[in-house]
């Protein structure tokens, strides 16, 4: 179990850019010398390639590259040199750097740990009648015409108690709606493997913690990354570029500051000019029809923590687990109400605070037998968190998350005595 | 979406705003009118948030009451939003078709504030604030339909609303608890504004015409009292309130909207609250009884506009008529002598309400 993670190259620097003008001098310079229009170019080589790769299975295409490709992985100053060094190549030579990704034949089939350790099938909740029946036993019991004069939300003008019924319908719509194509991977990319999207997300968890944005950002990057690449084949070398531009995307969507182009290039170490930044941009709001209403799991998660009366303990550890979400592939097109319930669901359970009561389905809409199968998921997960989500339990071993990564490991060395 | 700009041939310049400006347009194949909202890309951050927004949301909010986005060309350095076209803004209607004064007649505020509130409550109902709602960002088509456009400053919002900006709304439009600094206003941000063109479209002016937020503040302590902690628990909490504050009394609203009949003024004090949760939400106000035409009694609130033009038609064509035949008959004559009296009567139709 030795998968590498990609660090991003300046964000572990005490500020951000201090003097992001000053960047921004050279990075015009940069630009004109690079004319290559990054993923539309890239796109279409990509799409020769896989023609060529035809008869190869996708499951040998992942073991393979897979392999080959960490290499560039290994080191981000050595993988900031090797992007420069194919960009260049390819400039020159297309044929060549094509090669570079099909013509690995001589890679040694070995077994691959991480495609080895997952079952990649998509998972969704279960429904059947006696699911139907409890839920709607618990909406029977629950649900009201009128609003609670009883409930202090029906004062909090924040929660629009009127509006609140209505909008989280919507919202359910909306989930459906923004799913990404959960075997996009297999599907779409040719170049791209989900070991890649891993490291990718463990990046984008720092980069987003380094700008103080909010929850609700990382997770409609994450949707933006996984529906463009749904759409759109992306070689290796723009990965990290998509990334750092979907949390740039969702960022202009959410936040009243969104961090600066400058400070944006800065943070990727400078691999990129502004203009080929900015081409980006205009690429990926245009593949993805300018459409960026994502719902986002954290309404959900809010509105089943009212069956907990808001236990701040409960919500913070279900934060830890919800974020691990976004490192799994099997998880990439499940229904963020799903995932929010399963996360509360799942910290309820460590926490020992009972049984998942009728007004827990209500709020959250999922019933226990739904969500037992992502708590099993997510103990998993956090076994062999080093591999899984180092940086996600870097950032919920701080206070301010109430250590809650290393409360779960605590649990888990008590209940399933690793190591 | 794939529109390309030699589809619509610029015709004249429709408004002006501060990141966009607005040209009519004529789809060359089809013949038909849009208007086409240009914005420049020159920013050296990309894209700018306000077209995301706008675009994203007018992509989702579908409905009569708003406007339509056909289309979105985006080239180099110019983004296109294709939307459907629309004679004019409020602002427009009410310099040219209400009365010398601006204000418009009570049968057409009553039309225009229950297509505004059906659209706010299409909005909430999405999740989506509009935040700039205000005359010259409500569109009127030649049949009297009403539709929000401008969602420049329009956000989605989840539940809990998360804190936002304070700098949204045109200062005159702005909710007295945005003017005091608060970031977490939610759907009643939308109402007040409602309120303040509800009282606008009676008179033809303002209601609140501050020049800055100081003043916009006086101006409506002056009309609404200044509000203290026995008239508004909490008031004092706010960043922008100081225990100094002129005090005023609250004013009769009657006496500033002369026209306005007391189930209106009802409704407009509802709207009017000071406490964000005190004010009605959309849903309420579309319910409330001076709409009850529209809603229990079924009644087109274009209906309104229909009359009109036929009355307009009919004037027409009496005049017309007299004209041609001046010195025919008694019986024309007589009908020429009915048009002054059609023509007062107007201002206050019987159209059953
Ligand atoms: N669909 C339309 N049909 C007709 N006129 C329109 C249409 N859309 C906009 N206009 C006119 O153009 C003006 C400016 O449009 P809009 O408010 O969308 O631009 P803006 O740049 O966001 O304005 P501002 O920033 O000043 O609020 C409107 O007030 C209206 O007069
Ligand atoms: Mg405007």
């Amino acid at each position: 179990m030795n998968r590498i993670m990609l660090r991003p190259s300046q964000a572990n620097d005490e500020n951000v850019d201090p003097n992001p003008k000053g960047k921004s001098q050279q990075i015009s310079e940069r630009g004109q010398r690079d004319q290559i229009d990054g993923l539309t170019e890239q796109s279409t080589r990509r799409n020769r390639a896989r023609r060529a790769l035809g008869v190869i299975s996708d499951s040998t295409l992942n073991s393979r590259t897979s392999e080959q490709k960490r290499s560039i992985f290994q080191d981000p100053r050595s993988k900031i040199a090797v992007l420069k060094e194919t960009e260049e190549g390819e400039d020159e030579d297309e044929e060549q750097s094509g090669n570079e990704v099909i013509d690995d034949e001589d890679i040694v089939d070995e077994e691959d740990d991480y495609s080895q350790d997952f079952d990649f099938s998509p998972m969704s909740p279960i429904m059947n009648q006696e699911i139907y029946n409890d839920i709607e036993k618990a909406y029977k019991k629950y649900s009201m015409n009128s609003l609670d004069p009883n409930d202090e939300d029906t004062y909090d003008i924040t929660m629009v108690a009127e509006y609140g019924a209505q909008i989280f319908n919507y919202m359910h719509k909306l989930e459906i709606e923004f799913a990404p194509n959960p075997r996009y991977m297999e599907d779409v990319q040719s170049e791209l493997l989900w070991e890649h999207r891993a490291t990718l997300m463990d990046w984008l968890v720092q980069l987003h913690s380094r700008f103080n944005l909010l929850p609700e950002t990382l997770y409609l990057a994450v949707n933006v990354i996984d529906r463009f690449l749904s759409k759109q084949a992306i070689s290796l070398s723009r990965f990290q570029l998509c990334g750092a531009v979907a949390l740039f995307i969702a960022a202009k969507y959410e936040e009243i500051n969104v961090p600066t182009v400058s400070q944006m290039i800065y943070m990727v170490g400078n691999q990129f000019s502004a203009a080929e930044f900015l081409k980006a941009e205009r690429f990926m709001v245009e593949a993805l029809g300018f459409e960026f209403g994502y719902p986002g799991p954290m309404s959900f998660l809010r509105r089943g923590s009212k069956a907990d009366d808001y236990d701040s303990e409960i919500r913070t550890v279900a934060k830890y687990f919800l974020e691990i979400t976004i490192m799994d592939p099997r998880l990439v097109a499940s229904p963020v109400s799903w995932l929010a319930a399963g996360a509360q669901y799942t910290s309820r359970k460590m926490l020992g605070r009972g049984s998942w009561t009728d007004a827990h389905v209500y709020y959250s809409g999922y019933t226990a037998d739904q969500l037992a199968p992502l708590y099993d998921m997510l103990v998993d997960c956090c076994l062999k968190y080093k591999t899984h989500h180092k940086a996600i339990f870097d950032k919920y071993s701080e206070r301010r998350f109430k250590r809650s990564s290393i409360y779960v490991q605590e649990y888990l060395r008590t209940y399933y005595s690793t190591d | 979406m794939s529109a390309s700009s030699s589809q619509f041939q610029q015709l004249e310049k429709l408004g002006e705003g501060t990141y966009a400006t607005v040209y009519k347009g004529r789809n060359r194949q089809l013949g038909t009118l849009v208007a086409l909202k240009e914005i420049n890309l020159d920013s050296e951050e990309g894209t700018p948030s306000t077209a995301i927004r706008e675009i994203s949301l007018m992509k989702e909010l579908k409905h009569e009451n708003i406007v339509t986005l056909y289309d979105v060309i985006h080239t180099e350095n110019k983004l296109t939003l294709v939307f459907e076209y629309m004679d004019k803004d409020l602002k427009n209607y009410m310099d040219t078709r209400g009365h010398k004064n601006g204000a418009l007649n009570p049968p057409i505020v009553k039309s225009f504030m229950y297509q505004l509130l059906r659209g706010i409550t299409f909005c909430h109902d999405n999740r989506v604030l509009h935040r700039d709602l205000k005359p010259q960002n409500l569109l009127i088509n030649s049949k009297g339909e009403l539709k929000l456009g401008d969602f420049g400053l329009a956000r989605a919002f989840g539940i809990p609303v998360n804190t936002f900006s304070n700098e949204v709304v045109t200062l005159w439009y702005r909710a007295p608890d945005v003017l005091l600094g608060s970031r977490n206003y939610s759907t009643s941000i939308d109402m007040w504004s409602a309120g303040c063109i509800l009282a606008e479209m009676f008179t033809g002016k303002p209601l609140f015409p501050g020049s800055s937020n100081e003043d916009q503040l006086m101006k409506i302590f002056r009309i609404m009292g200044t509000p203290n902690e026995r008239t508004w628990p909490g008031v004092s909490n706010y960043p922008n309130y100081r225990s100094n504050f002129n005090v005023f009394i609250p004013q009769d609203l009657r006496v500033l909207i002369t026209n306005i009949d007391s189930v209106a003024l009802n409704l407009l004090q509802g709207l009017l609250q000071m406490r964000p949760e005190m004010r009605l939400s959309a849903r309420q106000a579309l319910n409330h009884p001076w709409l009850d035409e529209y809603n229990r009694g079924g009644k087109s609130p274009l209906l309104v506009f229909q009359q009109m033009a036929q009355q307009q038609a009919q004037d027409a064509q009496q005049l017309g008529q007299g004209q041609q035949q001046h010195q025919q008959q008694q019986q024309q004559q007589q009908q020429q002598q009915q048009q002054p009296q059609q023509h007062q009567a107007q201002p206050q139709p019987s159209y059953g309400y």
